[in-house]
């Protein structure tokens, strides 16, 4: 290990760091624009330079390497005024006026309110105004004037992409965004174009950054030392004043975020630092929806009521009135409950009491009980240590993209990656094999693999498996070939990959959402199991993960649906937005209902038919917990009061519960817990164990096209829903995300004769949707892709709600061109 | 030589196809000779071959007559009957297609008694002008891939490294390290696989050394990189050529095919189980790219900006490998070492700068092209020697070495030996080999300005001090050859101009600064003539300078006034003309046509 000694100080430091961090160290400051921790040095903005004997000129410490013996000297005059001269240099090419004003002062303590300026001149109508690094340097670096002409570079700014403002007139080039967006993410959406003076960061081509693969994290944002990139809805609140260490509860993963709280109102929100399963990331919802979804105009504060067919402002006691007086009419079985498994578990536990208790139903469709999937008992522990990650099914930079950054960092410190789909997904790009199949595939992927396995001899490391003697002559019946052939899959890949999951000692294995269709769950939790249990055999270990999406609707979903629509249900309890709006008939089904009470913080499709909306906290205005998808129990922190006179839901219900004559005695969240810990569930047990015999399963068959249906349409799984809301309704950029295009190939467009912006009729044998055509050179030819929320209507008619089975996700169509 | 022509023939008609003859009809020479030959029936007793460039090149397109050594120059297609029917049928060589000296008067028909070819000395251009660069034979008949064969039969690598250590051969790519080290550090690294790199992507304005080698002789740059391959232990090269050369793109190409035919490259290089092969890289022009790191970058496929060293390409380069990089010139001189020995080359140059070294001579001098001469030549003895001195017997003024990044060499150190230490001295640099010859007219803050210019927008954008910095000076410099220049402009320079230099990350940009610092220090005079006197001594920089009639000098023949675009100049026949400087817009055309040099430019 190197010792230097800087400044007189010796320091010892860990081979291969870099000088900056020995200086950092002994605690010496030192000014630095460039530098971020965890990203590749860079050495860029030259503010960091020492004087190191023995070396010429003036390194940047950032970006020299750290040798034994080094004499560093961090403060020289030299080193002083060279900082003062690059500082200057910096500045006079970033509007700057403000922050060399000598009535700088005065300014700060009267400032006034900062207007929506065009163009940015100066520190009042910045984004950053009031967390400016470079001011910082300023101080820092003790600069007094700036004797260059400014030099303006007169960019227009871009607004054309969703959530954040890029202004490049104010961008000093110190690169981490380019670095955080290509290293830490992955994506590489931006780098630097031109040379000299006409240096940028922009996108390849300067195409937005929509078409170019940006996932919206926001992760540049957060690392721009200047107002260059900012989070376009929060550039204009005031700073926050605190941060709320919270949970961001818009998707099972459960991301520890930040809140930032200003005047009462939420204004931004981040990642936190430090330990935790995003380790200081967040993807588009934690990032830029916390926010909007708290503030957006389509939220509920006061109770409403239906009077003279309106929903007027009503007083709590009004509106708990009418709606138990309304509910009192009807029977019990007449009533039924539904609940989202997006609510939190307290608020699980009430509604399900309530609809126990207070209206004596079992119509209940609720926090669904432990799925199939959720048989395999694994924690994402392996994300940290595994050596092999297997992806069936699960685009997760797309539904889980925190996740996918955990696959990708597993694949940074070496892990391999394999992946099965029917679509080329983003983390293909650090995958070690790609086992491309087609919809339905999925079983006969996995049985390609387990028919690897076994083929590549070895049969004594399986021998102690339970069931093995039979499950090989069932195997030794199939043939490689013949399965391959079948799920349309590389049998050369299959090998490969084979090969190297047998290679490995310890694999995790993720089962995503796109593996969709429950005629393909059975076998294919089967097949999973077993090719799991191969796996872990012989001193290895393999650990199956099944992806919780939370908005996948059930069995029981289903049938009360199917009750609303026999009008078997004639009143209602709905917390959220989920039943939908059927298009066949252009009537949504909870018009067939005759009281509807809804508990929801938005505003959402259901309000023309409710009796009795009850306006609930959001989750920044709440406390309560949820199990996440790594089984372990989240807790979400209240950032700021309920909007208007919103109450938690728990609260709500227990309210109506009490006017409904049962009283269950909680009086604040503590005493709900008390009986959570009763009859919930808990954290980490959610699990059964899976089964430890190898059994043979059912081989399904790939959706093939057929004369009259000539494309599978394949809906990939939409993230972007919560409570039944598809927040792209209260989210303006989560709607440019999900344009709700239907994407073909260039191929595919020419033989339909079809080309970008078509508007178009999906036609299949059960119903049909219309659309807009967009090319996608990702989309293999012959499929047709649509990233439609679950409970998206188009989607619903054309798998044909009531006679396909749920969670089936393709369908054979046709697609045709509406003339006009 | 040729493979179509296995007999002996009495004249070897060599024409040069450099790039500079190429564009001034050399091709279309080669074929009207051809025709010519065979219209006299000349075509078994004499042969064309296209060559590389002779480096004469103010004075394409050449034909040399081998083994006269006569060299015609200028030559036109129409000359061609003639120059058949005299010099190849009636054995008269034509001396109005010959060189003649700017002083002297008699044309010079022997190449070897030209200045411009005696006080060379060419070691790696050996082949110029007298074999076809695109075959492989040509290169074989003079003692080619004899240096490799050596190198793969009888010696190990340490002894290959230890010739070059001996030869005292230095970098001819600017900074002059030395090569022996660099190749040790890289055989050193336990990494594999190695990667070798011939920088090629020659960005100096003005500059065309490494274009001349690979169009002239390609096979040598190849050689010297196998025998690398082999000392270093690499298995891949890459030649990266700026994609603005498309000549020696080709003929490196045609190299690369005939070497890998002949066994010269690939698997099993001429059975020693040696594997080497090669590929072109082509760049896409950015000046910064002739910084290793940045080239480096580029062949990964990524923009092309420099990054921290270290690590130093030799233990991180190419895709995170140990890489040795070195300049084409560099490349092209080991198989010569290697075959001659170390201790022949170090017998040529001085002390510390051991070989020849190739310059690109322009600017104001009047044989303008390519030399190859030893180390520790003066400076006057390429601009009047080699050079053939000022046109005009103007007034030396300075040279400019070493590419944009360099600095300028005043006329007060015209004796002063050309070798990596007294330039650095004078606070000029090696460089690649540009050497831009500057006259009494040349405005040195003018010259500043261009190369501040060029720099200001090749810089890769990276570092602040550089991007920034280059910008603010050029709107200085420009201000000042504008007229407006203020008190303590200049100091500001030098303020910038060493900040920049201390600050700046990569050797491009810490050099970037030198064209302006050395013209302060040598002629700060001028500087402060365009801001305290708002003038001009070179009478060059347009806002400065007025034009005037000198009435007792002026015949009053209307030359002026006939070709004056704007009707500045006019007046009476036979009567004194006036320029009226309202409407002049300094074109200069009066001063070019007046015989009696009655145009005063202040």
């Amino acid at each position: 290990m190197p010792t230097l000694t800087i400044d007189g100080i010796e320091v010892e430091v860990e081979e291969g760091a870099m000088v900056l961090s020995a200086i950092r160290s002994v605690g010496i400051e030192i000014p630095t624009l460039c530098h971020q921790d965890g990203l590749s040095p860079y050495g860029a903005c030259r503010l960091c330079i020492v004087e190191i004997e023995g070396m010429r000129g003036f390194p940047a410490s950032c970006s020299t390497p750290a040798k034994d013996g080094m004499v560093v000297r961090t403060n020289t005059l030299r080193v002083q005024q060279l900082r003062r001269a690059v500082l200057e240099l910096i500045l006079s090419e970033h509007p700057s006026g403000c922050l060399v004003c000598e009535r700088k002062q005065e300014c700060e303590d009267f400032r006034g309110h900062t207007g929506k300026s065009g163009v940015v001149t100066g520190c009042m109508f910045c984004p950053k105004r009031d967390d400016c690094e470079l001011r910082e340097l300023v101080e820092k670096v003790g600069l007094s004037e700036i004797r260059f002409e400014p030099m303006h570079k007169s960019l227009p700014v871009e607004r054309l992409d969703p959530f954040f403002d890029r202004d490049y007139n104010l961008c000093v080039l110190c690169g981490r965004c380019v670095r955080v967006c290509q290293e830490v993410r992955g994506a590489g959406t931006i780098a630097f174009a031109n040379r000299g003076r006409k240096t940028r960061v922009t996108t390849a081509f300067e195409k937005l950054h929509l078409d170019m693969g940006c996932q919206f994290c926001g992760a540049c944002v957060d690392v721009c030392p200047t107002g260059a990139l900012s989070d376009r809805t929060s550039k204009w609140e005031p700073q926050p004043e605190k941060m709320v260490r919270s949970t961001c509860a818009l998707c099972p993963v459960g991301c520890a975020v930040q809140v930032g709280v200003a005047q009462g109102r939420v204004v931004k929100s981040t990642a936190t630092d430090g330990e935790s399963v995003n380790s200081g990331q967040v993807c588009v919802l934690g990032r830029f929806c916390i926010h909007e979804l708290t503030n957006t105009q389509k939220r509920v504060s006061v109770p409403l009521v239906r009077k003279f067919d309106n929903l007027l402002k009503s007083s709590w006691d009004e509106a708990v009135a009418s709606a138990a007086e309304g509910l009192a009419k009807f029977k019990p079985a007449e009533i039924a409950v539904m609940f989202p498994k997006s609510v939190m578990l307290e608020e699980a536990v009430a509604l399900s009491r309530f609809a126990g208790q207070a209206l004596k139903t079992q119509n209940v469709s609720q926090l669904s009980p432990p799925q199939k999937w959720d048989l395999f008992d694994a924690s994402l522990a392996s994300l940290q240590d595994g050596d092999c990650v297997l992806l069936i099914g699960a685009d997760l930079t797309e539904t889980h993209p925190i996740l996918g950054l955990n696959v990708k960092r597993a694949t940074d410190r070496g892990a391999k990656l394999l992946t099965v789909d029917a679509l080329p997904v983003f983390l293909d790009r650090f995958a070690s094999a790609k086992i491309a199949t087609r919809p339905g595939g999925y079983v006969l992927s996995v049985a390609g693999l387990v028919k690897s396995l076994l083929d590549a001899g070895d049969t004594k490391r399986y021998e102690g498996l339970d069931g093995f003697k039979e499950f090989a002559g069932w195997a030794s019946q199939l043939s490689l070939g013949d399965l391959g052939a079948a799920g349309a899959v590389d049998v050369g890949e299959l090998k490969r990959a084979a090969g190297i999951l047998r290679s490995a000692p310890k694999v995790l294995v993720m089962v995503g959402p796109e593996v969709g269709s429950e005629a393909t769950g059975e076998p294919l939790s089967t097949a999973v199991n077993d090719l799991r249990l191969l796996l872990g055999a012989g001193g290895s270990r393999c650990e199956v993960v099944s992806l919780d999406t939370r908005d996948d609707f059930d069995a029981d979903w289903l049938k009360t649906v199917k009750d609303i629509q026999s009008k078997r249900v004639r009143a209602l309890v709905m917390a959220g937005d989920l039943v939908p709006e059927l298009s066949t008939d252009g009537e949504n089904l909870l018009a067939n209902l005759d009281f509807l009470v809804v508990i929801d913080a938005h505003r959402g499709s259901y309000a023309p038919y409710a009796d009795v909306v009850l306006p609930s906290a959001f989750i920044t205005e709440k406390s309560g917990s949820f199990v996440a998808i790594d089984g372990r129990k989240r807790e979400i922190e209240p950032a700021v009061r309920p909007l208007g006179q919103a109450k938690p839901g728990w609260e709500v219900v227990s309210l109506l519960a009490k006017a409904l004559g049962a009283d269950f005695g909680w009086e604040d969240l503590e005493s709900i817990r008390r009986d959570l810990s009763v009859d919930g569930p808990k954290g980490a047990a959610l699990g059964k164990r899976p089964p430890a015999v190898l059994a043979p399963f059912e081989l399904s068959a790939v959706a093939r096209p057929s004369g009259e249906w000539p494309l599978v349409l394949v809906n990939r799984h939409n993230a972007h829903l919560y409570n039944g809301h598809w927040i792209g309704d209260l989210v303006s950029g989560i709607a440019s995300l999900d344009d709700g295009c239907v994407r073909l190939s260039r191929r595919t467009c020419d033989e339909l004769g079809l080309k970008d912006g078509d508007d178009v009729k999906v036609v299949a044998e059960h119903g049909r949707a219309s659309a807009v055509v967009r090319l996608d050179a990702t989309v293999p030819d012959g499929l047709a892709v649509s990233r439609w929320p679950a409970n998206d209507p188009r989607l619903l008619s054309l798998l044909g709600i009531d006679v396909v089975p749920m969670g089936r996700n393709y369908v054979p169509v046709r697609i045709e061109r509406i003339k006009g | 030589m040729s493979k179509e022509t296995p007999k002996a023939e009495r004249t070897h008609i060599l024409v040069c196809a450099g790039t500079a003859c190429v564009s001034a009809g050399a091709f279309e020479i080669i074929k009207a000779l051809r025709k010519e030959l065979q219209r006299h029936g000349l075509q078994e007793e004499m042969i064309v071959v296209p060559t590389g460039c002779n480096g004469f090149c103010e004075n394409g397109p050449l034909v040399l007559f081998q083994p006269e050594d006569i060299l015609y120059r200028r030559v036109k297609v129409e000359d061609i009957p003639l120059l058949v029917e005299e010099h190849c049928l009636k054995g008269r060589p034509v001396p109005s297609l010959m060189y003649v000296p700017p002083e002297g008067e008699s044309p010079v028909p022997a190449r070897k008694d030209i200045e411009f070819f005696k006080h060379q000395k060419l070691v790696v251009l050996r082949n110029r002008g007298r074999i076809n660069p695109e075959n492989i034979k040509d290169y074989i008949a003079f003692d080619g891939y004899m240096g490799l064969a050596k190198a793969l039969t009888e010696m190990t690598p340490e002894q290959i490294i230890e010739e070059l250590k001996v030869a005292g051969l230095r970098g001819r790519g600017g900074a002059g390290f030395p090569t022996f080290k660099k190749w040790e550090i890289c055989r050193a690294q336990p990494d594999t696989p190695k990667y070798l790199i011939c920088n090629a992507d020659e960005g100096d304005p003005g500059a065309f050394m490494d274009r001349s080698i690979l169009e002239a002789d390609p096979h040598a740059v190849i050689e010297g990189m196998a025998i690398g391959a082999k000392a270093i232990g690499a298995q891949q090269g890459f030649i990266y050529v700026r994609m603005e050369y498309p000549l020696a793109v080709e003929r490196v190409k045609i190299a690369i095919a005939q070497a890998e035919e002949n066994g010269l490259l690939g698997n099993d290089i001429l059975g020693s189980g040696l594997r080497f092969n090669l590929s072109v890289v082509r760049g896409a022009g950015a000046f910064v790219c002739g910084e290793e790191t940045a080239l480096i970058s580029s062949i990964e496929g990524k923009v092309g900006r420099p990054r921290p060293k270290p690590p130093f390409p030799a233990v991180s380069g190419l895709w995170g490998k140990p890489t040795n990089i070195n300049n084409v010139e560099t490349w092209a001189n080991v198989a010569q070492i290697i075959l001659k020995g170390g201790e022949w080359f170090s017998e040529i140059g001085t002390e510390k700068s051991k070989g020849t070294k190739i310059f690109s001579l322009v600017g104001k001098v009047n044989n303008t092209g390519l030399v190859e001469v030893p180390m520790g030549i003066t400076v006057r003895e390429i601009v009047y020697g080699v050079g053939g001195g000022i046109p005009g017997g103007r007034k030396f003024k300075a040279v400019q070495m070493g590419g944009p990044s360099g600095g300028c060499v005043p006329a007060s150190l015209i004796d002063m030996p050309i070798d990596y230490e007294s330039l650095s001295d004078a606070g000029s640099m090696m460089g690649s080999g540009g050497l831009v010859v500057m006259d009494e007219k040349t405005c040195m803050v003018d010259i500043a300005r261009y190369f501040t210019s060029f720099l200001a927008s090749e810089s890769c954008g990276k570092c602040s001090s550089c991007r920034i910095g280059l910008v603010r000076m050029l709107e200085i410099l420009t201000r000042i050859c504008e007229g407006k220049g203020k008190e303590g402009d200049v100091e500001r320079l030098e303020e910038l101009g060493m900040v920049i230099k201390q600050t700046a990350m990569c050797g491009l940009g810490q050099t970037s600064a030198n064209p302006v610092l050395s013209t302060i220090r040598y002629f700060r005079d001028e500087y402060d003539a365009h801001i305290r006197e708002h003038r001009c001594p070179a009478g060059f920089c347009k806002e400065l300078i007025t034009y005037s009639i000198l009435e007792d000098k002026c015949v009053g023949c209307g030359a002026c006034a006939r070709v004056c675009p704007t009707g500045a100049a006019s007046g009476e026949k036979k009567q004194p003309h006036k320029i009226d400087t309202a409407k002049c817009i300094k074109c200069g055309a009066c001063s070019e046509v007046c015989k009696f040099d009655a145009i005063q430019v202040r």
